[in-house]
């Protein structure tokens, strides 16, 4: 797959303070790529360097092949923290304008409006003025005046965020649609990790400015050691003494679970605490995820 | 770049100050006829002449008055509000920051929003000739000085075209609408007090009143003498090239430094 987005040592400073430090992202095309990190790693800060918003004290940037500043946000589209509108003027007159900006007008943009506002469900409203939206219907305009100029790549900065748990859910629905039926390459930043590992086929985990580690989840998720498993059992201080440590370490003990790490199948766990005279109530895999990885990479 | 200028232009004239700037033109151009046929017909006696002695009864009379009326920080006013709303205002609200994510590079975004704040402030001079010169020649017939006040309001088109860019410049600069503002009363204060400043100095009188503006007693280079550009080749006034070119590099240059500050302005 060719590259969608290439930074290179992408470096921006605030005062003595690297918000985004020798920053290095790849984004191919047809990834949902998670720009993951905890709050002021410098997410924002890197999508407006990238988006050339602000400037850049040192970098490359290739967006869809282009690295000329003007010609390359051609094709994208993007939503940087909360979305702005002319709050005084209607969401169909503040779409009117962004498809101007963007090269439309006449009736091929009088149909661009009628298929976003239809593609996010504001047909409804879209003449009232914005300024009485809530904040879910603020961020479905906002995807809607991305979507106008058909764009190929769009950078969603944090979409979920300030959204109750059904705005969330439509949000990720809509980032995983757009990806899979419209074929958008999609790089959406966010530190909540189960809504990344939803929709995201590829990582990257920034703090401090730079990146930590870079992937697919299931390379990310893939552990160098051995499976951990949670086992119930009635007598679990006894079944941890009794199991033999060349095959089975004990992570840890708590009340009557065990966490008990090893490289033989499950099946072989069960039946040696079985010879051994326990009887398991529980034996479950310990899933690894991207939470997992956030923590190792972040400590 | 068509398409930019129609985008800032419909926004624009959207704008409640855009609109109350247009009615106040028409206002005035209507006003200012009737107000003269009223003082004709009253035969109202001003300083011990008689009204009909003291203006010639000719269409283009009331039309200065009103361009005068307007060149009196009226229209100014509300250009700078305009000007400030557009860039300072865009910039506090992020919109500026939704638009400059599209694909066109900066200084055409700033050049659309000079030339729709030109259109705006052209509208409102074509509404206020029309009108006042409508009025006028149906209460007082075709004579009249026209030539002279045609220019007169092209030149104040160009006088505008300077303040815009200065206002541009500062907006800009101050990202902030309240000190835009602040920024050009101010300007226009110093101004003002720097035109009083130098004729005291040339002329050698003391006693001078800073506050009458009298735009005859400011340098012709200066800010408030390009304001009344438009007025100076009006009867009574004298045209200065000097307050032309000044029209122009302040145009210019206030126009360079706002396209050089927004090149390397961060919009977040
Ligand atoms: N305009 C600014 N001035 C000073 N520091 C800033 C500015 N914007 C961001 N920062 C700092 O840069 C770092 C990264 O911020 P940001 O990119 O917003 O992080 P994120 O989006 O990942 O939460 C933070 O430490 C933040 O305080
Ligand atoms: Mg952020």
């Amino acid at each position: 797959m060719p590259q969608a987005l290439t930074v290179r040592r992408l470096t921006r400073s605030y005062g003595s303070r690297k918000a985004v430090d020798a920053l290095d992202l790849e984004v191919l095309e047809g990834d949902v790529y998670g720009f993951l990190g905890p709050n002021g790693a410098g997410k924002t800060t890197a999508m407006r360097c990238i988006l050339g918003l602000i400037r850049r004290d040192e970098g490359e940037v290739t967006l869809l092949g282009d690295t000329d500043p003007v010609r390359q946000r051609r094709g994208v589209a993007a939503i940087i923290e909360t979305p702005a509108f002319h709050d005084w003027m209607t969401a169909r007159q503040n779409l009117m304008q962004a498809g101007w900006y963007g090269g439309l007008s006449g009736s091929s943009l009088d149909r661009a409006i009628a298929r976003v506002l239809e593609r996010v469900g504001l047909v409804d409203r879209a003449d009232e003025r914005t300024r009485g939206y809530s904040l879910g219907m603020r961020q479905r305009l906002a995807i809607a005046r991305c979507l106008l100029g058909e764009p190929r790549m769009l950078f969603l900065d944090e979409p979920t965020n300030g959204l109750d748990p059904a705005g969330m859910k439509d949000m990720r629905d809509l980032v995983r649609s757009l990806a899979m039926h419209d074929g958008i390459t999609v790089l959406v930043s966010s530190h909540l990790l189960a809504e990344v590992q939803a929709i995201c086929n590829r990582v990257g985990i920034i703090d401090r400015g730079r990146m930590r580690a870079e992937g697919t989840v299931a390379d990310l998720l893939k552990s160098a050691d051995q499976p951990l498993y949670r086992v119930r059992c009635a007598s679990a201080v006894a079944l941890a003494e009794a199991l033999p440590a060349e095959s089975f370490t004990v992570e840890s003990t708590d009340g009557d679970v065990l966490l008990v790490r090893t490289a033989l199948p499950a099946e072989d766990l069960n039946r040696r605490a079985f010879e051994l005279g326990f009887a398991l109530s529980m034996l479950a895999p310990v899933e690894r995820n991207l939470e997992d990885v956030f923590l190792e990479v972040l400590a | 770049m068509t398409l930019l200028v129609l985008a800032e232009q419909v926004k624009l004239f959207r704008r409640t100050p855009a609109r109350l700037g247009l009615g106040l033109a028409v206002m005035l151009g209507a006003l200012m006829p009737i107000v003269l046929v009223a003082l004709l017909q009253a035969g109202t006696v001003i300083f011990g002449v008689e009204a009909a002695q003291h203006f010639a009864s000719e269409p283009t009379r009331p039309m200065i008055w009103a361009l005068r009326a307007r060149n009196f920080f009226v229209m100014h006013a509300v250009l700078i509000v305009l000007g400030a709303q557009t860039l300072a205002g865009e910039i506090g609200d992020r919109t500026l920051r939704e638009a400059l994510l599209a694909p066109v590079p900066r200084y055409q975004v700033l050049l659309a929003k000079l030339v729709a704040l030109l259109t705006w402030d052209a509208v409102g001079l074509v509404l206020m000739f029309v009108v006042s010169g409508v009025l006028g020649i149906g209460a007082f017939g075709l004579d009249g000085i026209w030539v002279s006040v045609a220019l007169a309001y092209v030149l104040t088109l160009v006088a505008d075209t300077a303040l815009a860019g200065i206002t541009l410049l500062v907006a800009v600069a101050t990202r902030s609408v309240v000190a835009t503002l602040g920024g050009l009363l101010v300007a226009l204060i110093l101004d003002m007090v720097a035109g009083w400043a130098m004729f005291v100095v040339s002329t050698g009188a003391v006693v001078r009143d800073p506050w009458v503006v009298e735009i005859a007693s400011q340098h012709p280079v200066l800010l408030n003498s390009v304001l009344g550009l438009g007025n100076s080749v009006l009867p009574g006034y004298a045209f200065d090239t000097r307050t032309l070119g000044s029209a122009g590099v302040l145009a210019a240059g206030s126009l360079l430094g706002a396209l050089l500050l927004l090149r390397r302005a961060d919009i977040p």
